[in-house]
């Protein structure tokens, strides 16, 4: 185990979701990570389900010291679209999990923030997996505290074609205004798109390590995974399921993990086909004139990211 | 970096995959036989890659070259039309009508690619006055009337911009029935080449392209993802070179303007020829694969516009009660659209 000293501060930002369960799960059990909270936002499912899926996921890993925050139930100026589709209607179907053992803090998910980024000796990596809506939220209400943010490592965009729309993905399809503040904000930005998590893959070999590894979080994770692959069998004809939200995690957790390029990013809020697009210069700043402003994460070696997830979940009993 | 990982490696940015994609499907678009040649008509900002379009039309016994108009875009358009009249005057088709057509956009500005293919709209190539005139009735009277005078439907390949193209299918609706393809080079499924969203053609004029694909005319999309695997090289510069004729010369002099600024810009060494490929489409069967989407364009005025949404996928599609609309361009055989090329150049004089 790393000292405390040299571990990475994080926070996550995510809307569980079968695949931030899977990212919750992987960041408290690398040892470069100390997560100090997680907040949460209505996007997979409502509000309410995604918070409460977050105090059932920490039940379920034996970790529910850790501080949940719950954000705002819409997005930035939109009404809130969830995909029940993808996750169910809990968010999290397809798995027997525990009940919250504890309560979200009254606070709220933006007063979280900033209290535990001005707490924080030093600055502190924020993972977003889900809306934007926090984030954006958080750097309007509170400048001040974005030097208190070391890097944001979010799970949302692509480079070419979208998964919710032709033309966008759906964490930034959901509040693309509050995913254009973040993107113009100046800070420090990797950005783990569609391009990289169809990389990151889970299909049935991986659902069966979960199940050998013969433990109640390994048999809940498989069962998890299966209902969610099961949806890409029907809607895409293939298992191989990316894992979206877990690679920003391990963007943070793992140096080289994933490999980037630097880009010009900026989200359309005004088009009515191309809402929440995330466009990216990938000529550099050709096309845009514009500074390179994000490290768009493009590969990922499947086996490796395999192997990190199932060792995480290992660690649980 | 991980096992497995090497980024040095991974390609060149256009390399970057795209997800969610249609699977291939048959061709919708009519191609024309020695015997049975199909009558089209070119509409045209000339320009490299329209200049070996035109070439290769003007060369293949399986079209039927009714009439090149023109339209603002590579460059502007009195400079398309003068080099619409010179190239078919090279390549021996005096015969072919030439006509002019929109300056720009329907909406907003006119927009130019002088930097890619020079002020001139031919880089430095010099060509020979034409005896011709442009036709005095414009380029979207000209299409009218041939299409309504034709026995048979016409095919149109839009090359440039497609302002002319919006304006025949809003002033001439009744001749709809007599246009029997639309296949055009713009747009891209993945990537853009002039924004970070769009290509070029539809970025010129979004609004034109709207209306084209809401026609009801069946669409070829000739975009981005297929015309960036039809290149040239100096190899084939200098193939065209040594047909030591004047139409090769003139084709391997625009074929080298685009590869030095190809490799001044990005270290490339090959030149995309998008506007043949929309020609090719036409004459061989089985160059082109394409896949059926939607297709639409954004008309907002955000860093999307001009963007083609192209959505091949089966639930998404029923989730928004849409029906593919156009075949898209996806896969193309370097090596054969090459040989074309070069076999067409062959012919001229």
């Amino acid at each position: 185990m790393t000292p405390d000293a040299a571990r990475i501060p994080v926070i996550i930002d995510c809307d569980p979701g079968h695949d931030d369960a899977l990212a919750i799960a992987l960041a408290l059990a690398r040892p470069e990570l100390e997560v100090l909270g997680i907040t949460t936002i209505g996007g997979n499912a409502p509000l309410a389900a995604t918070t409460r899926n977050a105090l059932r996921v920490l039940a379920l890993l034996g970790r529910s010291e850790i501080p949940v925050a719950a954000g705002p139930a819409q997005p930035l100026f939109r009404p809130l679209e969830t995909a029940p589709q993808v996750h169910g209607v809990s968010g999290l179907d397809g798995a027997n999990l525990p009940e919250p053992a504890n309560a979200p803090r009254p606070e709220g998910a933006l007063e979280f923030l900033r209290a535990t980024l001005n707490a924080s000796p030093g600055p502190v990596t924020l993972i977003p997996t889900g809306p934007l809506t926090n984030i954006g939220l958080l750097l309007r209400t509170y400048p001040e505290v974005a030097a208190k943010i070391a890097r944001i490592s979010l799970m949302g965009g692509a480079v070419r074609s979208g998964n919710w729309t032709p033309a966008a993905e759906f964490n930034i399809w959901v509040d693309p205004e509050a995913a254009q503040i973040v993107f113009r904000s100046g800070l420090p930005i990797t950005m783990s798109g569609l391009e990289v998590t169809h990389k990151a893959l889970f299909g049935w070999p991986e659902i069966a390590r979960l199940d050998a590894l013969n433990t109640r979080v390994g048999t809940v994770f498989a069962d998890l995974m299966r209902f969610f692959v099961r949806f890409h069998v029907e809607r895409y004809n293939t298992a191989d399921t990316p894992i979206h939200d877990a690679v920003a995690v391990a963007a943070v957790a793992v140096p080289g993990m994933v490999g980037t390029k630097r880009y010009q990013v900026d989200v359309e809020t005004t088009g009515e086909l191309t809402r929440g697009r995330t466009v990216v210069d990938d000529r550099g700043q050709a096309m845009t004139g514009l500074e390179p402003n994000v490290d768009v994460a493009l590969d990922i070696d499947r086996a490796a990211f395999a192997d990190l997830l199932i060792g995480a979940i290992a660690t649980y009993r | 970096m991980s096992a497995g990982i090497n980024l040095e490696d991974w390609g060149p940015v256009h390399a970057i995959p795209t997800y969610h994609k249609a699977k291939a499907g048959e061709r919708t678009a009519p191609f024309g036989t020695r015997e049975h040649p199909l009558p089209l008509i070119i509409d045209s900002d000339p320009g490299l890659d329209d200049a070996l379009a035109i070439g290769l039309a003007c060369a293949s016994p399986e079209v039927r070259l009714l009439a090149v108009t023109t339209v603002g875009g590579n460059a502007d358009v009195a400079r398309c039309t003068e080099n619409a009249l010179r190239l078919l005057h090279a390549y021996g088709r005096d015969d072919v009508p030439v006509a002019e057509g929109a300056a720009g956009a329907l909406l907003g500005d006119i927009v130019r690619a002088t930097e890619v293919h020079g002020v001139s709209g031919v880089g430095n190539t010099q060509l020979a006055p034409s005896p011709n005139v442009a036709r005095p009735e414009g380029a979207v009277a000209l299409m009218a009337q041939l299409i309504a005078d034709s026995p048979e439907p016409v095919a149109i390949a839009p090359i440039g911009p497609l302002t002319n193209i919006a304006l025949l299918l809003r002033l001439y609706p009744a001749l709809i029935p007599k246009i029997a393809h639309i296949c055009l080079m713009g747009g891209s499924i993945g990537e853009g080449n002039t924004t970070a969203s769009a290509e070029f053609n539809i970025v010129a004029d979004p609004e034109a392209a709207d209306v084209v694909f809401r026609s009801g005319v069946p669409v070829t999309m000739i975009g981005l993802d297929v015309t960036h695997q039809a290149l040239l090289d100096r190899a084939a510069a200098q193939a065209l070179r040594d047909l030591r004729n004047e139409s090769g010369r003139i084709a391997a002099e625009l074929t080298d303007y685009a590869l030095d600024r190809n490799l001044e810009w990005s270290g490339a060494t090959t030149t995309a020829i998008h506007d043949a490929v929309a020609i090719a489409h036409y004459i061989v069967p089985d160059l082109v694969a394409v896949a059926p989407y939607h297709v639409a364009v954004e008309t907002g005025h955000g860093p999307a516009r001009g963007r083609t949404v192209c959505d091949g996928v089966p639930y998404r599609l029923r989730r928004h009660g849409e029906e593919t609309n156009a075949d898209v361009g996806i896969v193309i055989d370097r090596t054969r659209f090459e040989r074309l090329l070069l076999d067409a150049y062959s012919r001229l004089p």
